[in-house]
């Protein structure tokens, strides 16, 4: 075909496009302009001529916002798609789609800034898109002192969590992905225990050089958690509602009625006659109603970032299931970011945007999570997905993970 | 799978656990645990037990191995009624029934070495010299995957997977013919899970064990069973081939199941 190598550029280019915006929850609307724009692009290197040395999509995060720029490399002429010149009738023999311009014309709406530069013989195209800043770990190593010897159980890992997405971090355990969460409201125990390096950054702020009080209005308020056995984070010698009512006073000592906000909140997670079991001890409740009521004192106070470490491992399947939904559905209703934090691949498609997978301490393998589950590219991924018994498919033998050969891939 | 053979044979078994009661106040009620469940297991056979939290199937198991009361009914081993036997009477049957359990953080006692808990059941069933004892704890720490010199290790310096491992090393020291499996990877990761299962299956095809296999994934389940019973509330609901149940449900309840499995894509 006339075009071929065109077409295999403009693919792969497209699929950059598409991994960038996975990559920064930018929204489904983004994706398909940038996709037009690279149309237009593949239009006009289709009626000038291709070199075939390719282009390139690239990506710069800064403290405000991310920079896309797409790259054209020399042999194709100048080409500013910003001019928005109509089409040529030529390209309309390319694709029956009338395109000049409007990708363009629609990225203009959804993001910040275009701008178009020639620069050492190569098409610029620079997009801004100013994503909010909420959770940005730099460089997070932490490391575990005891007696004489240390473990280091993060080595250095990065990874951001924009406003109202939900992320998975999937390992196993000893894959350093708890105390990375952990870290996040400096839960983990002082120095010289514990060694944490590296930037944490909620809003902009550093973390780990905030002081006692600041801490204490980010954890709970700002981010919340939900850990994996509900029976051991609940205090048996008080009700469940007096345990919720602690957080909500905390948190918002103006609120009058504080039992009402505490019914709403259990109400909201799914509890049946909320007013009755506000007075319920721990142990008149069952594991999932336990899971609900953390869950409930996890959103009392309206999180922006809601850390849910293994919150279903300790259910059987049939509460599981309840509990992913109850999630799903919170984080619709609030725009909440979620991170959760699992050894189960099975319980993120639906739930989690994006997924990061680690690996003894780092990270082997990051992106969305349906590419992740259908395209695995890192051999520990793909191992661990393996692992999962699915039915139907009785005769295939579970994977068991070649640790060594992993490591020696690295 | 050899049904013609059963090792083990349940029949209307009934397990009832009082409800309040307590030192001084009266007794309120009583909760049927298990309700008139039927079963077998034949030789070299893997029967599969699903059901949630508080559906009986523990007890159930529990009550092979007389752990659990029985109210009424009857248990079979290859022919010979359990049920009615002294514990005296009972104690050969102990050797060839075997337990392994859900937590192995807690089911190893955290002051014996591996040896030491592995030598256990071998005292108790079989009279060995000390050489033999100790060949035979690293012939079968090696047949669990487990390296043989860690017999004087203690289970707090092993992760979950491997202590899982020496609960099954302990349980196979008897030379058992059935090993009831009260949800044995439940606690543990996927890719440990796995090798467990992985490790369950090698040791049916290699000793012809017969085993039940408790547990509350039905993916999980399906993958190592033959047969698969369904329970709730004490009663089991459904029975079938392992594919065909999970291909065809018929009841309402495994249905329910089936369809909280997390759906991969």
């Amino acid at each position: 075909m006339k075009y071929d190598a065109e077409i295999t550029e403009i693919k792969r280019l497209s699929t950059d496009v598409e991994d960038f915006c996975a990559r920064n929850s930018l929204n489904k609307d983004v994706e398909f302009a940038l996709n037009l724009v690279l149309e237009e692009i593949f239009a006009n290197i289709c009626l000038h001529g291709y070199n075939g040395k390719g282009g390139k999509v690239d990506v710069e995060m800064s403290k405000s916002g991310g920079v896309i720029r797409i790259e054209i490399s020399d042999g194709a002429p100048e080409f500013n798609p910003l001019s928005q010149a109509p089409a040529p009738d030529l390209i309309s023999g390319i694709e029956e789609r009338e395109i000049g311009g409007l990708g363009v014309h629609f990225i203009k709406n959804f993001t910040d800034e275009v701008s178009y530069k020639r620069l050492s013989g190569k098409n610029v195209l620079t997009i801004l898109k100013n994503i909010p800043q909420m959770l940005e770990v730099k460089n997070l190593k932490i490391k575990f002192n005891s007696g004489g010897s240390s473990f280091e159980a993060v080595k250095g890992i990065s990874f951001r969590v924009d406003k109202g997405e939900s992320v998975a971090i999937v390992g196993e355990s000893g894959s350093g992905k708890t105390v990375s969460a952990m870290s996040i409201t400096r839960l983990l125990p002082p120095k010289p225990a514990c060694e944490i390096e590296g930037e944490i950054f909620w809003e902009n702020q550093n973390v780990l050089k905030l002081g006692a009080k600041e801490l204490q209005k980010i954890r709970g308020a700002k981010i919340s958690y939900i850990f994996q056995e509900p029976s051991a984070s609940l205090n048996p010698v008080f009700s469940v509602g007096y345990q919720i009512a602690e957080a909500v006073k905390l948190h918002f000592p103006g609120v009058k009625n504080v039992k009402g906000e505490v019914v709403k909140a259990l109400k909201e997670v799914g509890i049946r006659n909320a007013e009755e079991r506000y007075n319920a001890y721990p142990h008149e409740l069952s594991g999932g109603m336990q899971q609900r009521v953390m869950i409930a004192m996890a959103l009392a106070c309206r999180p922006d970032l809601l850390i849910a470490d293994e919150p279903t491992t300790a259910l059987d399947v049939t509460i599981q299931k309840q509990i992913i939904d109850l999630l799903k559905d919170v984080r619709k209703k609030r725009n909440m970011a979620l991170m959760l934090i699992t050894h189960n691949f099975g319980i993120i498609s639906g739930l989690c945007d994006r997924v990061i997978v680690m690996f003894r301490g780092r990270i082997v393998e990051e992106g969305s999570t349906s590419q992740i589950l259908k395209n695995p590219k890192h051999p520990y991924t793909k191992a661990l997905i393996s692992c999962i018994p699915h039915l139907g498919q009785k005769s295939r033998k579970l994977n068991s993970i070649d640790y060594s050969q992993i490591e020696a891939e690295q | 799978m050899k049904k013609n053979s059963p090792i083990i044979k349940v029949e209307n078994l009934n397990v009832r656990f009082d409800l309040g009661g307590g030192l001084f106040s009266r007794k309120k009620g009583e909760v049927k645990a298990v309700d008139d469940a039927s079963f077998e297991i034949g030789r070299g056979e893997i029967l599969g037990l699903v059901g949630e939290s508080g559906s009986g199937k523990t007890t159930t198991g529990r009550a092979i191995i007389r752990l659990a009361p029985i109210a009424s009914g009857k248990i079979f081993f290859g022919g010979n009624e359990l049920t009615g036997l002294s514990n005296r009477q009972f104690m050969p049957y102990r050797k060839k029934i075997q337990m392994i359990f859900q937590d192995p953080f807690n089911s190893l006692d955290p002051k014996m070495t591996v040896g030491e808990t592995i030598a256990e059941p071998l005292d108790i069933h079989f009279s060995l010299s000390r050489k033999e004892k100790e060949m035979r704890i690293k012939s079968l720490l090696e047949r669990v995957g487990l390296n043989p010199d860690f017999s004087s290790r203690y289970p707090h310096e092993f992760s979950g997977g491997q202590r899982q491992r020496i609960g099954i090393a302990r349980a196979l020291a008897v030379e058992p013919e059935f090993i009831i499996c009260d949800e044995p990877v439940s606690a543990l990761d996927v890719s440990v899970q796995a090798q467990i299962v992985n490790l369950l299956e090698d040791l049916r095809r290699e000793l012809n064990i017969a085993m039940l296999f408790i547990a509350h994934d039905l993916a999980v389940v399906e993958h190592i069973s033959d047969r698969i019973i369904v329970m709730t509330n004490g009663k089991i609901v459904e029975e079938g081939e392992a594919e065909e149940l999970c291909r065809n449900p018929k009841h309402p309840y495994t249905k329910k199941l089936i369809a909280a499995i997390p759906s991969f894509l």
